[in-house]
């Protein structure tokens, strides 16, 4: 369901592609590189996002993205570390649902949330591989409320055409709630079902005092999105290590 | 912003001096490509190309606009390509760069001027709805020899490409989606292709598929595009060391020989999808596709 | 390091206490009345346990020049300088030395931090467009227009008609409650597929001083224009049903004028052959003229009032010319009729300078200095029966889960404040 490549680009600094549910984004970073003038910060790194739609032009749409994706990768890297120098993300969207959900012009008004988690995800492995330091990672993930007020994570695009709401929510690698981007009509009881649900899918544990009985009934095998991307990490770790390996075991 | 490093003196000697030897530092012949790989997304026209190290990604898209008041028959192509960071850190968004322009330049040149896609054939109701297509051109790893990645993703995404099915009823256009009739192929005239051959040695000796190190080093470079039947759509060489004139007509026979080569490859690319996508073998009785 | 730092460092133990600071701002009457309550306020006794230096606020200049007595200046020890020049050289102590200064936490602005600033509002100024309003807020004032304008059918190329299917769903389904909802969804998406809503907002030179003439508009100003947008699609404000202009043959078309929209509707769908002809698009202007923090609840409130303010015109088409024809009297023209009122609250959080490690305050409706501090930023919006139409946050991770419930409870707060006067105008 969710795939992840580290370093698929030779010429970037470092790069990923996050594949997850119909989107599909490739992320480069490189950094930490000289800054313009105009953009220079004397006690901390600019950081500089620019997301790239599948097809056309990034436009407005895209500006708002970014603001998102900038605010909050400011948070997570630590900027102090390369003062006056620029960290530059590129994120190529390769496919997403909304191909399926508008054929033909995107309208500027589609919502734009849907493939928020993929760009963050994309972003944050892109990261991982230029060996920028980071204060913490991050994992995201979209939920839809259906019309029955079911939850639905990593919904189709017949789901999120049907939903009620959607909801984007990224969760820090210390549990705290980094972004939250929910639109549509809700109530706030189902927001916090939601809050929980997508805690339990980024994060894995609960928050201590929650009551949620409710998803302690679905007990389905859900790896954690965090322990997946681990895993993506450490093989490649493994596999650039290999040399390392003793021969025996590399001759097997 | 950082500028793409120059290889250094000794790189150069180094480079030339195994050229001179007819040794390519990866170890190929003169005339042989790097691997090719070939595959395509889940929706219809999306290619992925790489070529060694080189990766483009072209996705053609389709939507109804009016056309041009003084093109009332013609429907719009239009060719999109943007270098971005992910491609080489020299490159800056937002700002066209002269490869830029030179790429979009002969791929238009290549696809569009040659009508390998008549834009008549995109028309619907003259003088109010045409499709207007266009093709993102993403360069997304910058390693030599974009011109030949971008034309091979270009012509395969629009070879898979399926254009919705539409039908005019009393003046009413509608438009079908994929799941009332089944999208339909484009109409392509031909399947031109672009080669780019580097020379060195007064063009003495060509290299084809030249990585960014070898195209740094070359006196200047011959683009050809031409279709696999061996008409020729276009020449270029555009600045350079001056050449005798004798060694573009050499360039010319070697590049239709490699696009031959290249078109086959992307036959058995797209052989492979079509079965991949027909599971159960049922698209032919679907088909509404009349025998010509 | 910076100069900047370097001075941050040397003042980070100076602390000033809130209560002094606000007479010396807020002193009313005359001058010399104001000199009292200044005066009164000068000495600053240390804090104890936190505070190394006493701070001493100046005179303001004018005191300077006259007989006055200059006794407080011979006892202070330095450094000397009025609160506004703290507030530039160590904005996060300055802030911080408000929010926990004794008794309640107080901001800057006299506000306490969950209060936020009521918006004035003069609706309806502007001639030439269909509604407007002009709108203050604290320091961010800003102007909104809208004005309707016609797209006809044919000028959309990939327009689809949708009357056959629609008809088509009446025969075999019932109206059950899944099939209103999947119309309201598909009017929507026809109003965000044809762009009826073109919000647009500028952020005027001179707004701020960050914003220089000429130049491309500035991400802020294109971020907040999508956000707009995409509030006006997500929220039901307004509905395609009122922007659709229609053709009734001549024979069955009552004059349906200054009716009521539910009775139009049923004629609709009556008449087999009456079919939309045009659509009015609605062009929103948002211009800033000055910009203190917090310019999207301004823009909404904006926003807001100009909709409630908009009449279009009574328009038709006539087809034996072929043309929308649109009536210039005033008592034909109809209200826009709004379906909801989504009314956002912006938070931001502050994290303390230095010395308060670990701390958090939640900011409501921050202005110009406090977002300046702040980098979590969250926003709630809030439609009709509490129910939430938005929450955007970014920037950190101090805003959990639990909090969130708190801060919708202050938006549905806010909210009430401003239907009342959107509604009933301003008491």
């Amino acid at each position: 369901m969710v795939n992840v490549t580290l370093s698929p680009l030779y010429r970037a600094d470092g790069s990923a592609t996050f594949t997850s549910n119909g989107y599909s984004v490739i992320a480069a970073v490189n950094g930490p590189i000289e800054v313009q003038r105009r953009d220079e910060l004397p006690e901390e790194a600019a950081i500089d996002v620019a997301i790239r739609p599948a097809a056309g032009v990034g436009g407005v749409r895209e500006r708002h993205l970014e603001s998102i994706i900038q605010n909050t990768l400011r948070h997570v890297i630590l900027v102090s570390a390369h003062p006056r120098t620029l960290i530059q993300i590129t994120l190529q969207i390769v496919a997403s649902q909304d191909d399926s959900l508008y054929p033909g012009n995107l309208p500027q008004a589609a919502s734009n949330v849907p493939v928020l988690p993929a760009l963050l995800q994309a972003s944050i492995l892109a990261l991982l591989s230029a060996s920028i330091p980071l204060s913490m990672t991050l994992t995201a993930t979209l939920i839809s409320v259906k019309e029955n007020g079911g939850v639905a994570p990593s919904p189709s695009a017949q789901d999120l055409e049907a939903a009620t709401s959607i909801h984007v929510l990224a969760f820090s690698s210390h549990g705290d709630l980094l972004v939250v981007e929910s639109e549509g009509y809700f109530t706030m009881d189902t927001w916090e079902k939601v809050y929980a649900k997508a805690r339990l899918i980024c994060h894995g544990e609960k928050e201590e005092d929650s009551e949620s009985e409710d998803l302690s009934m679905d007990t389905e095998e859900v790896t954690k999105l965090e322990d997946i991307l681990k895993d993506a990490v450490r093989q490649k770790v493994a596999a650039e290590y290999r040399w390392k390996q003793s021969p025996d075991s590399a001759a097997t | 912003m950082p500028r793409e490093a120059e290889p250094s003196i000794n790189e150069r000697a180094f480079v030339l001096q195994a050229l001179e030897e007819n040794i390519r530092l990866d170890g190929r012949a003169l005339d042989a490509f790097r691997d090719i790989d070939i595959s395509f997304g889940d929706d219809y026209g999306v290619a992925d190309v790489q070529l060694g190290k080189t990766r483009v990604l072209t996705r053609i898209s389709a939507s109804i606009v009016a056309p041009y008041p003084d093109r009332k028959f013609d429907g719009v192509f239009v060719i999109i390509t943007e270098l971005s960071p992910l491609a080489s850190p020299a490159f800056e968004v937002g700002r066209q760069s002269d490869l830029e322009t030179h790429l979009s330049r002969i791929l238009e040149t290549t696809l569009r001027r040659s009508q390998a896609i008549s834009t008549e054939s995109l028309c619907l109701v003259a003088g109010q709805k045409v499709w207007s297509l266009r093709a993102d051109i993403h360069i997304l790893s910058h390693c030599g020899n974009l011109v030949t990645a971008a034309s091979l993703a270009t012509l395969a995404a629009l070879r898979q490409y399926r254009i919705p099915d539409t039908s005019i009823k009393g003046g009413e256009l509608t438009v079908y989606t994929p799941l009332e009739r089944d999208p339909i192929p484009l109409a392509l005239l031909h399947h031109p292709l672009c080669i780019t051959l580097n020379y060195f040695e007064n063009g003495e000796k060509m290299i084809v598929d030249a990585t960014l190190q070898e195209q740094q080093c070359s006196e200047g470079e011959v683009v050809v595009a031409a279709n696999p039947q061996g008409e020729v759509c276009l020449v270029q060489k555009g600045g350079g060391g001056e050449v005798d004139a004798l060694v573009l007509l050499r360039a010319v026979d070697m590049a239709v020989g490699k696009v031959r080569e290249l078109g086959k490859l992307v036959d058995r690319a797209l052989e492979k999808d079509s079965k991949m996508r027909d599971k159960g073998g049922i698209s032919a009785e679907l088909s509404a596709e009349n025998e010509r | 390091m910076s100069d900047r730092k370097g001075l941050q460092m040397e003042f980070s133990y100076v602390r000033c206490r809130v209560a002094e600071t606000l007479p010396l701002e807020l002193a009313p009457g005359s001058p010399a009345k104001r000199l009292r309550a200044a005066g009164n306020s000068q000495s600053f006794g240390p804090i104890p346990g936190r505070t190394k230096f006493a701070l001493q606020i100046q005179h303001p200049p004018f005191l300077h020049n006259g007989n006055q007595n200059n006794s407080i200046h011979h006892r202070t020890t330095p450094p000397t300088f009025p609160a506004h020049t703290f507030a530039k050289l160590a904005p996060p102590t300055y802030l911080t030395a408000h929010l926990t200064s004794k008794g309640v936490p107080i901001r800057p602005s006299g506000r306490s931090p969950t209060q936020f600033r009521t918006p004035t509002c003069h609706a309806g100024s502007l001639t030439h467009a269909h509604g407007s309003a002009v709108v203050r807020c604290g320091d961010t004032a800003g102007v909104c227009g809208v004005r309707g304008e016609i797209l006809r059918v044919e000028d959309v190329a990939d327009y689809r008609p949708k009357m056959a299917e629609e008809e088509e769903r009446v025969d075999t389904e019932m109206h059950s409650f899944q099939n209103v909802r999947r119309e309201k969804r598909e009017d929507s998406e026809e109003m965000a597929r044809l762009g009826l809503l073109v919000p647009n907002l500028e952020l005027a030179t001179g707004c701020s001083p960050t914003h220089l003439p000429g130049g491309p508009p500035s991400t802020l100003a294109q971020t907040l224009s999508q956000r707009i947008l995409t509030l006006l699609h997500t929220s039901n404000l307004l509905s395609v049903h009122d922007l659709r202009i229609w053709f009734r043959p001549p024979a069955s078309a009552p004059i349906c004028r200054g009716q009521e929209h539910e009775v139009m509707r049923e004629e609709e769908e009556e008449i087999v052959k009456a079919e939309v002809k045009a659509f009015w698009v609605l062009y929103i202007d948002i211009l800033f003229i000055s910009l203190d923090g917090n310019p999207f609840d301004a823009a909404c409130f904006a926003l807001l009032a100009a909709l409630c303010n908009t009449r279009l015109p009574h328009a038709w088409y006539d087809a034996d010319r072929e043309l929308v024809l649109c009536s210039d009297d005033p008592a034909e023209s109809k209200q826009l009729h709004l379906y909801d009122m989504p009314v956002p609250l912006s938070f931001g959080v502050f994290e303390g300078d230095e010395e308060a490690k670990g701390k958090k305050w939640i900011l409501a409706d921050m202005d110009g200095f406090e977002e300046g501090l702040c980098r979590e930023n969250v926003t709630i919006v809030v439609g009709e029966e509490k129910r939430v139409v938005r929450i955007e946050k970014d920037g950190g991770g101090n805003v959990g889960g639990r909090d969130m419930r708190r801060l919708v409870e202050l938006a549905v707060q806010r909210r009430r404040e401003w239907v009342l006067m959107l509604r009933d105008g301003p008491p």
